[in-house]
């Protein structure tokens, strides 16, 4: 057996992007080798295939002792081992915690356990990411989750700061955390038209609002966990759906002040019952752990669904939410207004982001 | 007690975790220097312990102090069983002994094991009270600067260049005594650095001895190596040329770079790159034929026979007429005269006009074979062989009608009980203005005489060496180009030897005519780049020679190591790649290394015996082509970051400190080559903390760069069907502080380069 000797080290360590990006995603040295023909390498260069090849190897090798660096990024700007500028660093780590959303779409809400992990060869084939990428990726959301799980302080902070991530992947990952946290189910076949940007956003909006952090920043609390005195509180809405006065009072509350502006009014008012029970009872069970998992489902069967074969545009559904959430606060015997605004506006704009095809 | 050293442990961060129950580590460190040992407290329960301990103070003569290094042992606390060693971190004092280069070390070092590499890092501060003691029978050299460049440092004038200094040093090797039988890989890799650690400052000492008894106060063009002889000893020798080195004020050091060359006693000032150059007329076309100038000659008789003939008689039979002294400046040179023996000197350049004529490489190998040394502390015999080459040289460069050699450089390669001993320079006559009162009249007749052709033996070798600068040009490259011959595996049995002689003579010939086609063509790329280009030259040798021998497909396996050294004389080079202001010579650069790598390659296919058809067919690497690196330029400015470069100088910037030598050696071994990627992987591995554990010991001297940097002594061992692996090197340059040139001159650089860039991407495509 031959024995294959070759290798390349610099004193400033040599990367490149687009092998790094092969790297990252998955592909074995070879396939990197036949990419980088592809992309014209060798007509710049004129180098042999071999010089290719070996030039590969080298950068692969490096990628590999990097990577137990690139788990704790911090590490990386005071480790002595590779001489990486600064730049480059940031570079490294952005790419390295950079993941498709195809993939995440497939994990959102899951639990991020050995289980899941064990069935990512099935993703990998859904996907057509490989499954090495797929590996790196959810590896990435168990180390995020794990160091983030113990920390107090804002969420989103949090990361950056641990991750040296920049704001927007932040922001990802702290949806990825949430749902991970709270097990939110977003694979059922009425959530695939949705995107993870969508989740995101609504992850955003719900750790804004509804987590402890949200009310009381001196709250030495996780942003993690919705806030259980707010859910409990969200029980004393069901008087808006049981009191039968109450109810109709704030149906012809809506119904006046959407009269002439909207196409669907005829549909709007035959369903105005449902919808607001819907939205109600939606509150009043998310206490319950379980129904904080259905809370998208929920959410699109509950409204979306019933607007949509109305043929609502998400005009008439902006316009409807803003009066329905605005005429409770003239109805004299309801009391909660600060639970109501604070559960509505989440809802308002969840569904807003969501509501389109 | 002429010398005080103190040490203090400040702190660690990223310790590997030690006790696997809790994740954690409960570190203290030993520091020891000598046969004194102090330890800090154990700091428990973490990965970033803060010892933030007392100054340890060490009492010792200056004499231990060149010697011994700083030995600093970061261990895990055991309650129950043995401590656990984490790693170790040695420090060469030798940089603080002298008033002119560091101060103090002061900052992260990382933490060495032989086995897991590096364990973290370790926070330190060291200092050193020095006495003055002038006590004229010392044993000590304290203060005697060293350097590897093989030119005048830059801030540096010389007054008087004293000529060639040598030493050795033996000691039995710990991997073959008897205790390693029983002792752990780790133990005995650990003695054996240590050993070589000592030896070494040994080394330095002594030599810094015989410089100080010259009347110098400096070696230039330092030059150590190791040979590890196996069973019969681990030898160090250095070689280096003495000097009387002044420091330039800063003022002086600016007229000094941009001299008018129109009088002599100007242009003597610095023997700069930068000046050299356009004294160089590159662009006027091809230099005319160039011929493969050799001298060489071997003694096999002689090492054929056991008893090694050390007979001085040629010792009295060369008339010691040559008076090399030389002095750069115009400063009035010193009342002593000395004839030395040996009219070597290991530098590669000098001020222009000091080279009168050029008379040709010269060289002398001998083939020994290997015997136990009795006696460590007279080593005799490997004195002797020494000997024998340095007048075999001598003796060629008298042949040539020459009166010194010039870029001087020995080196050794062994194969189990065999060793080659080779020396190697050009001859040149210097020029008189240049030297002390000697009897130089002869001398001055001989060289203005056209220059015969001679011939030893069988072997006829011109010698017509014109004095034009440009020819003048390549054999200095020759001169930087070290011989090769390295790594040839031979059989070790007795009769071998004789077949191996003559084939080893024949490869160094052919090689010669070869790296001069390359040298040339090199020259041609690089357009006045002179020094650089004679590295590169010298990988292409390496290369070359590994590819000769299959060429001739006569039976020698190439071992493996030939391509560690390739590899990691490539790996320097990366360094002057990033490099902006020289983009079009860093380009070529990167190409030539490209071509490199895939000559390494494809020899290393063709070293497993099985040497087909298509190897021989390849051709030399005479095309160049675009690197796929080379437009990947780092222009990293940021505060921590060490540039390397095996130059002698930072393209672009001014070196304004020397901080001292670097010397270390180091050892890997590991028993899970295959965990570990592979022999690449492994290498790579450790050629990566090699790197990061230089850049960390400048850093901590205050510097931000090593010139002359030079990865040697590679050996490589594995054996895969144990999956174990082992390797050895050295490395050795001058840690510097440097400044960038002045924003004005840098822009101006820089618009250049970018021209340059573009008509060089225009080329390419």
């Amino acid at each position: 057996m031959s024995v294959e000797l070759d290798v390349f080290v610099g004193n400033t360590t040599i990367m490149d992007k687009e092998v790094y990006q092969l790297w990252l995603n998955g592909y074995t040295v070879n396939d990197a080798v036949k990419f980088r023909i592809e992309g014209g390498v060798m007509e710049e260069c004129e180098a042999s295939a071999e010089v290719l090849l070996s030039d590969t190897m080298d950068q692969y090798r490096t990628f590999q002792m990097c990577e137990r660096l690139l788990h704790h990024p911090a590490k990386l700007a005071n480790q002595l081992l590779f001489q990486i500028p600064p730049d480059r660093q940031a570079m490294l780590i952005e790419r390295y915690y950079a993941f498709d959303d195809s993939f995440v779409r497939e994990v959102l809400g899951k639990k991020l356990s050995k289980g899941t992990k064990k069935d990512l060869d099935d993703v990998s084939l859904k996907t057509g990411i490989t499954l090495k990428s797929c590996r790196r990726q959810f590896d990435n959301f168990k180390r995020v989750f794990k160091v983030v799980e113990e920390l107090k302080g804002p969420l989103v902070e949090n990361i950056r700061q641990h991750f040296l991530l920049p704001d927007q992947l932040a922001g990802d990952y702290a949806a990825i955390v949430f749902f991970a946290n709270n097990r939110f189910e977003t694979g059922k076949k009425k959530l695939l038209y949705l995107t993870f940007q969508d989740f995101a956003f609504c992850a955003g909006q719900l750790i804004n609002n509804w987590t402890v952090g949200a009310v009381d920043n001196m709250m030495e609390d996780m942003d993690v966990d919705l806030d259980k005195e707010f859910l409990q509180d969200l029980k004393d809405l069901k008087i808006l759906i049981t009191d039968k006065d109450l109810l109709d009072q704030h149906k012809s509350l809506v119904c006046t002040a959407l009269r002439g502006k909207t196409n669907v009014f005829n549909e709007m008012e035959a369903n105005f019952k449902n919808l607001s029970r819907g939205l109600v009872n939606i509150a009043a069970k998310l206490i319950n752990a379980k129904d904080v998992r259905d809370f998208f489902i929920d959410i699109v069967e509950k409204f979306i669904e019933p607007c949509r074969s109305d043929k609502w545009t998400s005009i008439d559904v902006n316009l409807y939410l803003t009066h329905y959430t605005n005429s409770v606060h003239i109805l004299d015997t309801f009391k909660y207004h600060a639970v109501w605004t604070r559960y509505m506006g989440v809802i308002k704009s969840c569904i807003l982001r969501m509501y389109h095809d | 007690m002429p010398g005080k050293l103190k040490a203090k442990i400040v702190a660690g961060r990223h310790l590997p975790v030690m006790d696997r129950a809790s994740d954690l580590t409960d570190a203290f460190v030993e520091v020891k220097f000598g046969n004194t040992t102090f330890k800090t407290d154990v700091y428990p329960k973490s990965l970033n312990p803060q010892w933030n301990s007392e100054w340890f103070k060490f009492e010792v003569d200056d004499e231990d102090l060149q010697d011994e290094p700083l030995q600093i042992t970061v261990l895990d606390h055991d309650t129950y069983s043995a401590n656990d060693a984490i790693g170790k971190v040695y420090i060469d004092i030798d940089p603080l002994l002298c008033s002119e280069a560091a101060t103090v070390i002061s900052g992260w070092l990382p933490i060495y094991d032989t086995i897991h590499g590096i364990r973290g890092e370790i926070n330190v501060l060291v200092k050193v009270d020095l006495f003055n003691d002038l006590n004229r029978f010392r044993q000590s050299s304290c203060g005697v600067k060293f350097f590897c460049t093989t030119s005048i440092p830059r801030c540096y004038r010389a007054i008087m260049v004293h000529g060639f200094v040598e030493e050795l040093v033996v000691n039995e090797d710990p991997e073959y005594q008897w205790i390693d039988r029983i002792r752990t890989p780790r133990a005995s890799n650990e003695a054996r650095q240590r050993l070589i650690f000592l030896m070494s400052g040994e080394l330095q000492r002594k030599i810094g001895l015989k410089v100080l008894e010259m009347g110098g106060n400096a070696v230039v063009g330092y030059l150590q190596c190791f040979d590890l002889e196996g069973e019969s000893g681990l030898v160090v020798r250095a070689i280096g040329t003495a000097c009387t080195l002044e420091k330039i004020s800063s003022t002086l050091l600016a007229t000094a770079t941009h001299p008018s060359n129109s009088s002599p006693s100007k242009d003597m000032k610095e023997p700069g790159f930068g000046e050299e150059a356009p004294g160089v007329p590159l662009s006027s076309g091809p230099p005319t034929p160039l011929r493969a100038q050799t001298f060489s000659s071997f003694s096999p008789s002689k090492s054929y026979s056991r008893q090694s003939s050390s007979s001085d008689t040629e010792l009295s039979l060369t008339p010691k007429t040559v008076g090399h002294l030389c002095h750069f400046c115009m400063i009035p040179p010193s009342p002593f005269c000395v004839f030395q023996e040996y009219p070597f000197f290991t530098l590669t350049a000098f001020p222009p006009g000091f080279l009168l004529h050029v008379g040709g490489v010269v060289s002398a190998r001998s083939v020994k074979l290997l015997d136990r040394i009795h006696n460590p502390d007279e080593p005799e015999t490997r004195d002797a062989w020494w000997e024998e080459i340095r007048q075999e040289i001598k003796s060629h460069a008298k042949a040539l009608g020459c009166h010194a050699v010039v870029g001087y450089s020995e080196s050794t390669s062994i194969c189990e009980e065999v060793c080659i001993l080779s020396a190697s320079g050009t001859a040149a006559i210097l020029s008189s203005r240049f030297m002390q009162d000697g009897p130089l009249d002869t001398e001055h007749r001989l060289s203005r005489q056209p220059l015969c052709v001679f011939s030893t033996g069988s072997e006829r070798v011109e010698g017509d060496m014109g004095s034009s600068a440009s020819q003048q040009g390549v054999f200095f490259l020759l001169i930087s180009a070290p011989f090769v011959c390295d790594s040839l595996k031979c059989c070790s049995t007795h009769p071998s030897i004789i077949h191996f002689t003559p084939f080893s003579f024949f490869l160094c010939y052919f090689l010669f005519s070869l790296s001069l086609c390359c040298v040339v063509v090199c020259m041609y790329l690089s357009a006045g780049f002179v020094t650089a280009c004679a590295h590169i030259s010298m990988c292409v040798c390496s290369c070359l020679s590994v590819f000769v021998s299959e060429c001739l497909s006569i039976y020698v396996c190439v071992c493996v190591c030939a391509c560690v050294c390739v590899r990691s004389c490539v790996c320097v080079y990366v360094c002057p790649a990033p490099s902006v202001d020289y983009s079009s010579f860093a380009d070529r650069c990167s190409s030539w290394i490209e071509q490199l790598k895939l000559k390494a390659h494809t020899i290393r296919r063709g070293s497993v015996k099985t040497t087909s058809s298509m190897e021989k067919a390849s051709p030399l690497p005479e095309g160049r082509s675009r690197s796929l690196r080379s437009n990947r330029s780092y222009s990293g400015s940021s505060v921590a970051v060490v540039k390397m470069t095996p130059l002698s100088f930072i393209p672009g910037a001014k070196i304004i400190k020397y901080l001292g030598i670097i010397n270390m050696f180091f050892i890997r071994e590991t028993t899970s080559l295959r965990e570990e990627g592979g022999v690449s992987g492994f290498l790579h591995t450790f050629i990566a903390e090699v790197f990061a554990m230089v850049r960390a010991h400048v850093a901590a001297l205050g510097g931000n760069a090593v010139v002359s940097y030079s990865m040697k002594e590679c050996v490589f061992m594995e054996n895969p069907n144990k999956n174990q692996a082992q390797c050895l090197i050295n490395v050795s340059g001058d840690a510097v502080m440097f400044v960038r040139e002045s924003e004005l001159e840098s822009t101006s650089v820089q618009t250049q380069s970018a021209t340059a860039h573009t008509s060089n991407g225009a080329e390419g495509t």
